[in-house]
């Protein structure tokens, strides 16, 4: 036998039992009914409770916030628009001349027209997010190791209480489930990115330019210094023909100086004496076009070094800018979220207007619970 | 809800048995009660504008409540309350459950004076424990937990005495 289910049973009959009815209960029914006013039939209103009053002021501020926020949201948002509009315009425009792919090489940049047949891309992506988070240090901590995971490379990191950052640099093959795995870390609702993108084509344009100039230059001084070297060699051959045949002609001379008569032979001492003569004319200027030569020609390899030296830049510069755009150059800034602000991220609209709507909900029950009870107990 | 003569009928019908059980139980003399019930009923009609001010009360443990007020000055001008003789005040009665409502009885004498009247409140007025706090002026919970002891109290009793 359950004990308490019988005790509770048998409280509830001796209850029932006492109940008991007067003797003379229609006497004392009609006495008292006969007391009651006969104009008494007033409705009982429960309008006067104050929860139902409680309710519509809850809903009202709900509604009153909800629109204050909408308005003021969308204000926002033409604001934040513009605000990328012009970045996004300053960002994309020519404001300086100059490609800097790193400080040590810089190249003019001519700010003309692109035209549009050259349909290459040489996009140049930069990347930013924004993680709201609890655990600052903790969550800078595991970026570095997915950008090293990532072989890229952590420029600069730091972390406060409130506050951190990590700025960093990875490949663009990468970018993608980078990108994948930070999201991971927090979420999407606690994750905000900018990706933004340029096209260095004019700066690849003009490195082409010069390396084609540069080029040109270098063939047309080799080319040059190849005619010096023809000229100065014709030159040398040209004296030294002439001091041959002079040579040749004092040895004919002195052959016929041995069977030459005496008048003869002063005639033929006289000529050699004249050929001797011409040849150390000749003999200087050889010396003169050697000493031109030599000047001229290390003139000219002094300016095919210089030039080939800037074509290696040149060269350098177009590597470094394949590079750069190989590469994913960004920031991820962490801002502590404090519990208000995740109750907001998991609720549309603003935590505020819910509060109010739960309170006039739950007002409003409490005003039906009190309608009804009272009903009930009537 | 409209407090007219045929409503105030109805619950005359309703609450009248539970509130004159009551009275005699805790009056123990029939004529007392009738007398007091009547006194309950007409100064709750007389203040029955007032009682529309308190929207949300139960009717029932307001009645119960003007009740236990005359009960009080009753026992204030008469000076004690009269101990309980069912021989007395309650020999008419017949009962199929007659063993029960000798026991429960027993079982009530044991009880303190607050438990006792808690019980009766309970099972003899009917009124929800919630009102039943508010007319002793008690946390519910403690209302609840004074209950439950109570009935603890009296299955020990129940089982000391093998009674089934």
């Amino acid at each position: 036998m359950n004990n308490h289910k019988t005790i509770q049973d048998m409280f509830k009959s001796w209850g029932k039992n006492r109940q008991k009815i007067p003797l003379n209960n229609d006497v004392l029914k009609r006495e008292i009914l006969s007391k009651v006013p006969i104009n008494f039939d007033r409705e009982v209103s429960f309008k006067s409770s104050p929860f139902v009053w409680l309710s519509f002021t809850f809903a009202a501020l709900a509604v009153f916030v909800l629109l204050i926020n909408t308005t003021g949201y969308s204000n926002s948002v033409g604001s934040r628009q513009s605000i990328i509009q012009t970045e996004s315009q300053m960002r994309f425009l020519p404001t300086s001349d100059v490609y800097k792919p790193n400080a040590s090489n810089t190249l003019p940049y001519n700010g003309g027209e692109l035209p549009v047949s050259d349909k290459r891309e040489f996009l140049k992506v930069d990347y930013n997010a924004t993680l709201r988070t609890r655990h600052i240090a903790d969550l800078k901590n595991r970026i570095e190791i997915i950008i090293r995971g990532f072989n890229g490379r952590v420029d600069s990191s730091n972390s406060g209480d409130k506050n951190g950052y990590v700025s960093f640099a990875i490949s663009k093959d990468n970018l993608e489930s980078f990108k994948i795995e930070i999201k991971n870390l927090v979420g999407t609702r606690f994750y905000s990115e900018q990706t933004s993108s340029q096209n260095l084509l004019p700066a690849k344009q003009v490195i082409e330019e010069n390396q084609r100039k540069t080029e040109k230059n270098l063939n047309d001084l080799q080319t040059e210094r190849r005619q010096i070297v023809k000229n100065h060699n014709q030159n040398i051959s040209f004296y030294q023909n002439g001091i041959n045949f002079i040579n040749t002609e004092i040895n004919t001379l002195n052959i016929e100086y041995q069977s030459a008569t005496v008048a003869r032979r002063a005639e033929i001492i006289n000529k050699i004496s004249q050929l001797q003569t011409e040849i150390s004319t000749i003999q200087p200027q050889i010396v003169n076009e050697n000493k031109n030569y030599q000047t001229r020609i290390s003139g000219i390899d002094i300016q095919i070094k210089n030039v080939q030296e800037n074509l290696k830049t040149i060269q350098l510069q177009d590597s470094n800018l394949l590079d750069d755009v190989a590469t994913v150059n960004g920031s991820i800034s962490l801002n502590w979220i404090n519990l208000w602000e995740t109750a907001d991220a998991y609720l549309p609209g603003p935590i505020l207007a819910w509060i109010f709507f739960l309170a006039a909900f739950l007002t409003f029950l409490w005003y039906r619970y009190s309608i009804r009870r009272s009903y009930l107990d009537f | 809800m409209s407090l007219n003569k045929d409503n105030i009928n109805v619950l005359w019908d309703d609450i009248t048995p539970k509130l004159y059980g009551y009275l005699i139980y805790i009056l123990h003399d029939k004529n007392l009660a009738e007398d007091i019930l009547q006194t309950t009923w007409l100064k709750a009609i007389q203040a029955l504008p007032n009682f529309k001010e308190r929207v949300g009360a139960s009717f029932s443990s307001w009645l119960f409540s003007i009740a236990r007020n005359e009960c009080k000055q009753h026992w204030r001008k008469a000076g004690r309350e009269i101990s309980f003789d069912s021989a007395v005040h309650d020999k008419e009665e017949v009962d199929s459950k007659q063993e029960d409502k000798i026991f429960i009885d027993q079982i009530m004498t044991q009880f303190s004076e607050s438990d006792r009247e808690l019980i009766r409140l309970y099972y003899i007025a009917d009124l929800p424990l919630n009102d039943i706090a508010k007319l002793l002026k008690i946390n519910p919970v403690t209302i609840r937990v004074r209950m439950h002891r109570a009935l603890a109290f009296a299955k020990i009793i129940l089982k000391n005495q093998n009674y089934e």
